[in-house]
């Protein structure tokens, strides 16, 4: 089976639909001539020419807003942001627009788009260039989300994406465009709403998405060590949610932690613990825990950066809080 | 001189590329020497601090004439917003070098707390610098609301704002615009443009005019300079700001720069392009540069930027 990066993955999975598809076109600042700021959309504007694949001014709430009025149409946008921090400038398209207008149009409009782009910390960017917007997104019925950490994953649910009638938020990782894996050569599609067991356990259900898998599989290597078995569950897909899977694991392992990017007041993680709470209460042997960010804007500097970020060295202290072996 | 592509057109010239002064009045009153030192000073500041190699750095070299004249000409009362590329003129307004090098650096005095911003994004509230956002644009509103209030203080000072023409297809530069003219603020928007002999990127921000012709459509007073030709810079920022503590309205420089830092793919760019080099010529003509005077300069300011980084590296806390 070929090995490809997230970034390959992610510009076959464009190109692959682009080829179905002649509705689908690919919108964002330097997606073109310079093959997009992550080398994600490489050689498509050669491919698919500058109608098919389109550079755009510094103007995120005006190509947002393109991109919705061109899905309302017909036509499947993809619209990258250079990262996710810039839909901040776009949020009230998005929020407004995308999200509701089929609700407002009684279904007369739908709005089947993508925007995709890396999200949350990365490394040095400071706190404005640093943040996790899942938390935001998750929260506006209207919409789907979804993050991804393999390879295999980002292309099935990419395609999944563009071909989805409705507006997806596809959050990537500027850490994780160079992380490799096997990818077939066939088509294949995953749906959205299924989570994936990224390693088999028993004793601590650690639940994760995107930038947190690696931290997360890292946490489990070093419990691993003492004896603790996790259960780590990317959840790929974080509207809509596999609480199938979530409280399936719980109900084995009896506790569970959450490990991802973002702050803990409001959130995924929050809305996770409530789910939990709700369906698998008599099941639980210890407070459910959060490994993210600490409460705070992201500092610049790289030793208090990394005080902040989720580590596995801190997620490893959760699950031994939670399995009493403090 | 040939017609070269890193020129800007239709701009009035007062200091040529030879370094010939075409238009002495434009520099009476001005210690061109003084000047100089200033210029130079901010070279080795932005040389010292790339040597850094921090993330999200942005070199300023080529645009050296646009933070060093808007520190000198800019009042003690008038508000400065800059860009996160226009850190030199903080040392000139009076920001002492150990915490500029702990801005720079994030690193904190004894019991104070660190800086978190991005490196180059200097505030000094006691000096009338405010933040540099990183967001692009988002420092427009707030300079016109500082204009807002200078104006309803009636106290004849002016707010200026600076940033690059990128963000000039932004809708917050488009609403300060407008509110600017709506309510005759006192604000004066200082646009660093490049020109792109290659060929421009969308992201450019280019809308096949100047941005001192588009905003003049919306009724602002414009001037479009080379920002190699400080003389011409100094005039038209002079006057902008002038015009605003009169209370004669917003007003636009757009200052046209030549990128010169390392990284800047063009490797063919003429010397007169850089602004420093210019004005160099310009002293040697007149008998007033002389290779030991620019030594002094330089070995002056390495010194001061050695210790203030020396102490600031020494702290704990810090990138």
């Amino acid at each position: 089976m070929p090995i490809l990066q997230i970034r390959q993955a992610i510009r076959d999975a464009m190109k692959e639909e682009m080829e179905r598809d002649e509705r689908v076109f690919l919108m964002g600042e330097e997606v073109g001539y310079y093959n997009g700021a992550y080398k994600c959309s490489e050689g498509l504007l050669d491919h698919f020419g500058a109608k098919r694949v389109i550079d755009t001014p510094i103007t995120e709430t005006g190509f947002a807003g393109i991109g919705i009025g061109a899905a309302m149409c017909g036509l499947r946008p993809i619209v990258e942001f250079m990262t996710f921090n810039f839909s901040a400038v776009a949020f009230d398209q998005i929020l407004n627009n995308a999200a509701k207008l089929r609700h407002m149009t009684h279904g007369q409009f739908g709005v089947p788009m993508v925007f995709r782009g890396p999200n949350a910390a990365a490394h040095m960017l400071g706190s404005t260039h640093s943040q996790a917007f899942e938390h935001f997104y998750a929260h506006i019925p209207g919409l789907k989300v979804v993050a991804v950490a393999t390879p295999y994953d980002a292309k099935g649910l990419l395609k999944t994406a563009i071909r989805d009638e409705n507006p997806v938020l596809f959050l990537e990782s500027e850490l994780m465009y160079s992380v490799k894996g096997e990818v077939p050569e066939e088509e294949y599609l995953i749906p959205f709403g299924q989570a994936d067991i990224k390693r088999p356990g028993d004793h601590v259900t650690v639940i994760t998405w995107g930038q947190g898998v690696p931290v997360a599989l890292k946490a489990a290597e070093l419990a691993a060590a003492e004896d603790v078995s996790c259960e780590v569950i990317d959840l790929r897909s974080l509207r809509p949610m596999d609480e199938a899977a979530i409280i399936a694991s719980v109900k084995k392992t009896n506790r569970a932690v959450i490990v991802y990017h973002g702050w803990p007041n409001g959130g995924v993680g929050g809305d996770i613990i409530a789910r939990i709470q709700e369906l698998a209460f008599d099941d639980l042997d210890a407070p459910v825990l959060r490994v993210c960010y600490e409460d705070l804007p992201m500092p610049y500097a790289e030793n208090l950066e990394n005080l902040i970020l989720p580590s596995p060295e801190r997620a490893l202290a959760a699950i031994r809080r939670v399995t009493y072996k403090r | 001189m040939e017609d070269c592509p890193w020129d800007p057109e239709g701009v009035e010239v007062c200091l040529d590329p030879e370094g010939q002064l075409v238009d002495r009045r434009a520099a009476q009153g001005v210690d061109l020497r003084a000047l100089y030192k200033r210029l130079v000073a901010a070279r080795c500041l932005d040389l010292r601090v790339e040597r850094l190699g921090l993330p999200m750095w942005v070199s300023c070299a080529g645009e050296e004439a646009v933070s060093v004249l808007t520190a000198m000409l800019a009042g003690q009362e008038d508000w400065i917003y800059p860009g996160v590329r226009d850190f030199a003129l903080a040392p000139i307004r009076g920001l002492d070098l150990d915490d500029f090098a702990r801005q720079i650096l994030g690193t904190a005095a004894d019991g104070e707390r660190p800086y978190n911003g991005r490196p180059g994004a200097l505030a000094a509230a006691d000096l009338g610098i405010a933040y540099a956002p990183e967001p692009l644009g988002l420092h427009l509103p707030l300079a016109a609301g500082q204009a807002h209030a200078q104006k309803l203080a009636g106290n004849g000072r002016a707010t200026i704002a600076i940033f690059g023409e990128g963000l000039t297809t932004t809708a917050l530069f488009h609403e300060t615009v407008a509110l600017a003219s709506a309510c005759d603020l006192p604000l004066v928007l200082v646009c660093k443009s490049q020109l792109w002999p290659e060929g421009a990127p969308a992201e450019a921000g280019l809308l096949g005019d100047s941005v001192a012709e588009r905003v003049k459509a919306c009724g602002l007073w414009s001037r479009r300079v080379d920002g190699a030709d400080v003389v011409a810079v100094h005039a038209a920022l002079d006057q902008a700001l002038r015009r605003a503590r009169d209370a004669r309205g917003p007003g636009l420089v757009e200052v046209v720069v030549t990128q010169l830092h390392a990284g800047s793919a063009e490797s063919d760019i003429p010397a007169h392009r850089d602004p420093i080099e210019r004005l160099r010529r310009h002293l040697d003509r007149e008998g007033q540069w002389t290779p030991t005077f620019q030594d002094v300069i330089e070995a002056e300011v390495r010194g001061q930027l050695e210790r203030a980084f020396t102490h600031a590296q020494a702290k704990e806390i810090g990138r």
